[in-house]
C-alpha cells in the first residue's frame, strides 16, 4: 500500500530579484513499512522536501498524497489533525520538552493523536520500554544522554502508530555507536510496526539501515541503490 | 496542554519568581488604591451611613456632610407635621479648636446630638450619635460639659483620655466616652457633645439654627416618598434620601477634589507596571521556549492547543500572584492601619482585584501568543 507519494514538486522562494529553487521537480512514492534515506549535501534542499512531506510547507508547484489524500485540499487545521494522527517525527535536535520527564514527552505525543486519557500512561510506558528506556522513564532531559534522548524522541515519533515517520538527521547529534544504535532501534521498531519510514541524512552510515537511497543534488532527487551510497 | 504548561512556568523557579513578583506589587498597588479610596470614602459619608434616618434635609446646596450650613432649626417642626414623618431629630454640625495638652490648638469637628433614652452601647446610632465604644456609652455626653472622642482622634489631640479635660472654643470640656473607627475624611477629628453644648462649643451657627435634620418614614411610606413631601414643604433647603447624601458627599470628594481621579490614576499605573513586568517575564519565557512550541505545532498542536499553553500560564500566575497579593495587602493594610490611614476592602474588591489580576496576566500574555501562533512550524528542522 502506498502511503506517500509526492509528484513534480517544486519549492521556489522568491525575495526581490533573488530566486532560489529549493526543490526542483522532487518525484517521491513510499510504500507501507518502507524505510527510505534521503541524503544529499547541505543545501541540496533535504529539509525543505522533509517539511513539505511533513505538511509543515506547501510546494510551489506539485502535488503530495497521504494515503491517497491531496495535502493541497487541506486547510490548515486539518494538516495539523493529519500531523498529529499519522505522521511522526524525529528531530536531530531531539526537540524535547525540557521541563518534561520522559514518560511525559510521550505522553503528550499520544494525546495529540488524540488517545483515551486512561491509556496515555501504560501506551507510553510501553513505547519507552520499546526502546530500552522504562527505567528512565522519570527523568528529565537535561539528565539524559544525547542517544538516550534521541530514543525517547523515537519512542514518541512511534507511540500510538503513526502511517510515517519523519526523520531528520536522527544521528546527526549523535556519536558513531549512539547513531548506529539509535539508527537500528528506529529501523527495527519501525518494521515491527509497519509504519514508513523517511531520513533525511548526510550520514553515509544510515544507508545499510534503509531499503532504498535516493540522493538529492541541487533540489533534485535521484535514485541509488541501499548500501551503495559512498 | 495544562500540564506542559505548568511544567513549563515551574520549570524555571527564578523566572517564575520575578513574574510572581511583578504581579504580587501589582495586586497590592490596586488593591491599596481602591482599599484606600474606599476607607477615604467610607470616612467621608460615614456619619450619613451610619444613620438609620430615611431622609437628611441639609443647607442649601449643601455638597457634603463636613461642608454643610445652619439653616433655622424650626423647620424641625414642619418636617414632623409632614404626614408619612415617623420621628425627626435635629442634628449639629461645626467646627471649633480644641486646646492641646501640650500647648497650642487642633481644628475639630463638633457633632452635637440627641442623647437618646437608653444608651446605645456598641449598637447602631440611628440619630448621628457615635457608636463602637471603648469606654463610655452615647449616654456619656449628659452632664453639660461632656465630650467623646474618638481613639483616632485621641491620639492626634495630645493623647486625650477619658477623665481628661480641656478647652473647645475657650469653653471648659470633659472627655466622658472613647470610640474607635470614627473618623472624618478632614484631618480634623470628631468631637461628639450633646446638642445644646455643641452649639455652644461652635458658637457660629446661632441659637435658632441647626445644621441637619433627620427623619424617620412610617412604616408603609418610602424614603423617595417621604423626600417628596418634605421637598415640597421646604423650598429653601435640599432634601435627600440618606443614599442621596451620601452619594453625594462621595462623589464631591472624589470628583471636585480630584481625590478619585489620583486614585484611579495610581490604580491604572500600577496595572501598567504588572502588565510591563508580567508582559516582559512572559515573553522572555515564550522566547525560550520557542522551540518548544514549534514542536508542538509541527506535532499537530492546534493554535487552540497552544494558546490554551500561554494563557494557561498567565492564569495560573494571576492565581499565585493574587493569593501571595492578599497576604501582602493584608500586612500593609494593618501597617497603614496603624498610620491613620483608613484601608476598606470590601468581598467585591477581592472579586475586582481578582478579575483584574487575571485580565492583567492575560494581556500580558498576548503578545506572546501571537508570536507562538506566528511560528513555522518547520522550524523544528533547523538546527
Amino acid at each position: 500500500m502506498r502511503i506517500l507519494e509526492a509528484a513534480g514538486i517544486w519549492k521556489i522562494y522568491e525575495s526581490g530579484v533573488i530566486r532560489v529553487e529549493a526543490v526542483r521537480g522532487a518525484d517521491l512514492a513510499v510504500e507501507a513499512g518502507e524505510l527510505v534515506a534521503v541524503m544529499g549535501p547541505s543545501g541540496s534542499g533535504k529539509t525543505t522536501l522533509l517539511s513539505i512531506l511533513g505538511a509543515m510547507l506547501s510546494p510551489t508547484r506539485g502535488s503530495v498524497l497521504v494515503e491517497g489524500e491531496d495535502l493541497s485540499s487541506l486547510d490548515a487545521a486539518a494538516l495539523s489533525t493529519l500531523r498529529r494522527r499519522r505522521i511522526g517525527f524525529v528531530f536531530q535536535a531531539f526537540n524535547l520538552f525540557g521541563a518534561l520527564t520522559a514518560r511525559q514527552n510521550v505522553e503528550l505525543g499520544l494525546r495529540l493523536r488524540g488517545w483515551p486519557e486512561g491509556d496515555v500512561g501504560p501506551e507510553a510506558l510501553r513505547s519507552l520500554e520499546s526502546v530500552g528506556l522504562a527505567r528512565r522513564a522519570d527523568f528529565l532531559p537535561a539528565d539524559m544522554s544525547g542517544g538516550e534522548k534521541q530514543r525517547v524522541s523515537i519512542a514518541r515519533a512511534l507511540a500510538g502508530g503513526p502511517r510515517f515517520i519523519l526523520a531528520d538527521e536522527p544521528t546527526g547529534a549523535l556519536d558513531a555507536e549512539n547513531g548506529k544504535a539509535v539508527m537500528d532501534l528506529l529501523a527495527s521498531r519501525a518494521r515491527e510496526s509497519g509504519a514508513a519510514v523517511i531520513v533525511v541524512t548526510h550520514d553515509n552510515r544510515v544507508a545499510r539501515f534503509m531499503d532504498r537511497v535516493v540522493l538529492m543534488e541541487d533540489g533534485r532527487l535521484t535514485a541509488a541503490e541501499a548500501g551503495r551510497v559512498s | 496542554m495544562a500540564i506542559v504548561a505548568l511544567r513549563n512556568l515551574l520549570h524555571d523557579k527564578v523566572r517564575f519568581l520575578i513574574t510572581l513578583a511583578g504581579i504580587t506589587v501589582a495586586i497590592v498597588l490596586i488593591f491599596l488604591q481602591g482599599g484606600m479610596y474606599l476607607g477615604f470614602m467610607k470616612n467621608a459619608a460615614g456619619m450619613i451611613d451610619r444613620t438609620d434616618a430615611d431622609v437628611w434635609v441639609v443647607s442649601r446646596n449643601s455638597p457634603n456632610f463636613d461642608w454643610s450650613q445652619p439653616f433655622p432649626e424650626r423647620y424641625v417642626n414642619k418636617v414632623r407635621s409632614t404626614p408619612g414623618v415617623a420621628e425627626a431629630k435635629t442634628l449639629i454640625f461645626g467646627w471649633a479648636f480644641l486646646r492641646l495638652p501640650g500647648g497650642g490648638t487642633e481644628q475639630v469637628e463638633v457633632i452635637g446630638y440627641h442623647p437618646p433614652a437608653e444608651a446605645a452601647g456598641t449598637g447602631g446610632s440611628g440619630w448621628g450619635e457615635p457608636s463602637d465604644f471603648v469606654q463610655g456609652d452615647s449616654r456619656s455626653v449628659l452632664g453639660g460639659d461632656n465630650i467623646i472622642l474618638d481613639e483616632s482622634g485621641s491620639r492626634k489631640l495630645g493623647g486625650l483620655l477619658v477623665g481628661d479635660t480641656t478647652e473647645i472654643t475657650g469653653q471648659k470640656v470633659r472627655v466622658a466616652g472613647m470610640t474607635r473607627g470614627i473618623r472624618s475624611l478632614t484631618t480634623a477629628p470628631y468631637i461628639f457633645a450633646s446638642y445644646d453644648t455643641a452649639k455652644r462649643l461652635t458658637g457660629y451657627l446661632g441659637d435658632s439654627n441647626t445644621v441637619f435634620i433627620l427623619a424617620r418614614a412610617e412604616p408603609e411610606i418610602s424614603a423617595r416618598e417621604l423626600k417628596r413631601r418634605l421637598a415640597e414643604r421646604l423650598p429653601n433647603v435640599d432634601v435627600l434620601t440618606r443614599g442621596e447624601y451620601s452619594r453625594r458627599t462621595k462623589l464631591y470628594w472624589t470628583i471636585q477634589t480630584g481625590m478619585g481621579f489620583g486614585f484611579l490614576m495610581m490604580t491604572f499605573l500600577a496595572f501598567v507596571v504588572g502588565l510591563a513586568i508580567v508582559g516582559q517575564t512572559v515573553y522572555a519565557a515564550t522566547m525560550e521556549h520557542l522551540r518548544e512550541y514549534a514542536t508542538l505545532k509541527a506535532l499537530g498542536a492546534t493554535d487552540a492547543e497552544v494558546r490554551t499553553i500561554l494563557w494557561t500560564q498567565a492564569a495560573a500566575s494571576a492565581l499565585f500572584g493574587y493569593v501571595f497579593g492578599v497576604i501582602g495587602v493584608w500586612w500593609v493594610a494593618r501597617g497603614l492601619e496603624t498610620l491613620g490611614l483608613p484601608v476598606a476592602i470590601p468581598g467585591w474588591l477581592y472579586g475586582g482585584v481578582f478579575c483584574i489580576g487575571f485580565v492583567l496576566c492575560l494581556g500580558a500574555s498576548l503578545v506572546s501568543v501571537r508570536k507562538a501562533l506566528s511560528l513555522d512550524p518547520a522550524m523544528v528542522f533547523r538546527v
